[in-house]
């Protein structure tokens, strides 16, 4: 009983900055959804770009961190935009069937990750910890200051993103696309311009993400795609179209991966993750927190 | 109609002719590639009438395409099944749990659909990898050959096998498509309430489709077995859905001819690569980018459009007298 307790805080501080990392990947679709209503499936690889371009800078150009970090979130913004102008917008003014757009950014998705693993020979692409390997130890046990970064710039993240989407007009406008495209165009939005934005902060979200996550997995060029499922999947858990819920859905995921990672084994937990998500679909298929924090006439759809 | 229907035919027999006169005059790199071809064409298939025709999403096909190339492998491995009880009991069984798991998947709609059915394949794909006693693990396992009459059978019969089972699939694909059943799906897939408001039993329709559909998938997965030799499971991961997709996507989505097309050039453009193994995946992401970007509708969508241009005359012109009917 004391080793479970005494296993129990480290555990939930993995589990935590798991959760904040699918959470982050989460919110990064569900930006793109509320002003587009697509997913977007290349977003895994958005964030692969991302730790490209920072993996690049720093051992092939020799560059510090705090400036290659900053070009790969860039990076992965330049992605998101591309991504909407060259496939998604033309597509959307066609009359096609609907899951083209979606099939269109998996397409760009593809090919980044492709051209990344020419480059890389699909090989990983290490990053160093941030602040150092060694844990922070606090009232005699050790955490992982990595994981401890990742739960602080998530929280960091969703504050500026609310600030964004509720203080300001710039959020009023994302809303409004979002809620009702046409009633938007009238009352002189830029709707197309919006929905670049929406793609624009998508990738820089999940270009943070993933140069986040790459110190703690190796990252490959075709890796992008699983942390996508794992963010999608934080999505569906935590309620569609609802960015907080895709955070609480991410850090549930987590949770229960890293509890199934301490206690049983490490070989059952991505069994888990989906065998959750099924239950969830059949269960509750808006998703667990579809309500949280969103006004009544935003939560109906 | 029906003469279109009886070229159609003519064109089936005279391409099964073709293949079933092959193996006497071609090289054996050219007969594994047309087995090649016709397993992924009849996956292709598959897929084309839940997706194409049903206008439904499935991004879980690989493990169905999993379960049918393990299940007959393991019970020959384990309990010494033949492979000929093994097959028919790889597709019924994948039958099966397509038709348990059309109660929770086929409730939802677009996105959920597509992360159900992604989670599903994704699922089987880690019980292949995590579970070595079940399925050998991710080292992967050798599939024992295949014995008829006391006899090992010959690549020669096997071909034949393949290439009765594609030609089967495409005829009964065909007939289905163009019957009651197919505009049913047709009809869902382009109004879902105008097709209930019609009589239609969208449920059982739709479950019908994805039964067929993974049923499908299980018999191109236990053809794809023998074929392989060996099996891991990274064979069936997610990668492989996609570039099923990608095929029919190519091809025209709706097109049973379109499916089987989009599978053979996915399938050949490996060979054709071969020497940059490396530029696979940009390729395949370069296509699927390309065939949605300049011509949605496939292949097999597009070339009447280039090849008759009094069709399209014919279109500019009734879209100008509706315009003036409009007006």
């Amino acid at each position: 009983m004391d080793s479970f307790l005494s296993n129990l805080v480290p555990i939930i501080i993995v589990g935590l900055s798991l959760g904040s990392l699918f959470g982050l990947v989460g919110l990064a679709y569900t930006v793109i959804i509320n002003a587009t209503q697509l997913v977007n499936f290349g977003q895994g690889d958005f964030a692969m770009v991302g730790v490209a371009v920072c993996w690049a800078l720093i051992s092939k150009l020799g560059l510090p961190l705090w400036v290659a970090f900053p070009l790969a979130v860039v990076a992965g913004g330049a992605m998101g935009f591309i991504t909407n102008a060259i496939i998604v917008t033309p597509l959307l003014k066609k009359d096609v069937h609907p899951f083209y757009p979606i099939l269109g950014t998996m397409s760009v998705g593809t090919i980044a990750a492709g051209a990344v693993g020419i480059f890389t020979g699909f090989y990983w692409m290490p990053i160093e910890h941030f602040l150092g390997n060694e844990p922070l130890k606090l009232g005699g046990i050790p955490m992982d200051t990595q994981g401890l970064l990742i739960i602080g710039t998530t929280v960091a993240i969703v504050t500026v993103y609310w600030y964004l989407l509720h203080k300001t007009r710039l959020g009023l406008a994302l809303r409004a696309t979002g809620f009702n495209r046409e009633v938007s165009l009238l009352a002189g939005i830029q709707v197309g311009k919006m929905a670049s934005l929406s793609f624009v902060i998508s990738g820089m979200i999940a270009a943070i993400a993933g140069v986040l996550c790459a110190p703690f997995s190796a990252f490959t060029a075709t890796d992008g795609l699983i942390l996508g499922i794992n963010g999608f999947i934080a999505l569906i858990v935590g309620g569609w179209g609802n960015p907080y819920a895709a955070v609480l859905g991410g850090i549930l995921v987590g949770m229960i991966r890293a509890l199934i990672v301490g206690y049983v084994s490490s070989a059952h937990a991505e069994l888990a993750t989906f065998v959750v998500l099924m239950v969830v679909l059949t269960i509750k298929p808006q998703g667990l927190f579809a309500g949280f924090m969103m006004p009544k006439t935003m939560n109906t759809r | 109609m029906w003469r279109n229907r009886k070229r159609d035919l003519m064109l089936i027999c005279g391409v099964a002719l073709v293949g079933a006169l092959l193996p006497l005059g071609v090289p054996d790199f050219v007969r594994y590639l047309v087995v090649l071809v016709s397993i992924y064409g009849i996956a292709a298939l598959g897929l084309n009438i839940f997706m194409g025709y049903c206008g439904q999403i499935n991004l879980g096909s690989a493990g169905f395409f999993c379960i049918g190339a393990y299940l007959p492998t393991m019970l020959k491995v384990n309990y010494d099944v033949r492979f000929f009880i093994g097959f028919p009991l790889a597709v019924a069984f994948c039958a099966l749990i397509a038709w348990l798991l059309s109660y929770p998947l086929l409730r939802l709609k677009g996105h959920a659909m597509a992360i159900g059915t992604l989670s599903f394949g994704m699922a089987v794909f880690l019980i292949a990898e995590r579970f070595p006693s079940l399925t050998g693990g991710a080292d992967g396992i050798t599939v024992p050959p295949m014995v008829l009459f006391g006899e090992e059978v010959g690549d020669t019969f096997y071909y034949y096998l393949i290439l009765v089972c594609f030609f089967l699939t495409y005829l009964v694909c065909y007939f289905l498509m163009s019957s009651r059943i197919g505009r049913a799906l047709k009809a869902i897939r382009d109004d879902e309430d105008a097709a209930l408001a019609l009589g239609i039993n969208i449920s059982q329709y739709k479950t019908f489709a994805w039964v067929l559909n993974n049923a499908l998938m299980g018999l191109a997965g236990a053809l794809f077995a023998k074929q392989a030799g060996f099996l891991s499971p990274s064979t069936f991961a997610l990668w492989t859905s996609i570039s099923v997709l990608v095929m029919i996507c190519v091809g025209g989505l709706g097109t049973n001819l379109g499916s089987v097309l989009g599978a053979a050039i996915m399938t050949l453009l490996p060979y054709i690569l071969v020497s940059i193994q490396e530029y696979i995946m940009l390729t395949q992401g370069v296509i699927l980018f390309s065939v949605l970007r300049f011509m949605p509708d496939g292949i097999v969508g597009t070339m009447p459009k280039l090849f008759r241009c009094n069709s399209r005359s014919k279109q500019v012109l009734i879209e100008q007298a509706e315009q003036a009917v409009a007006l």
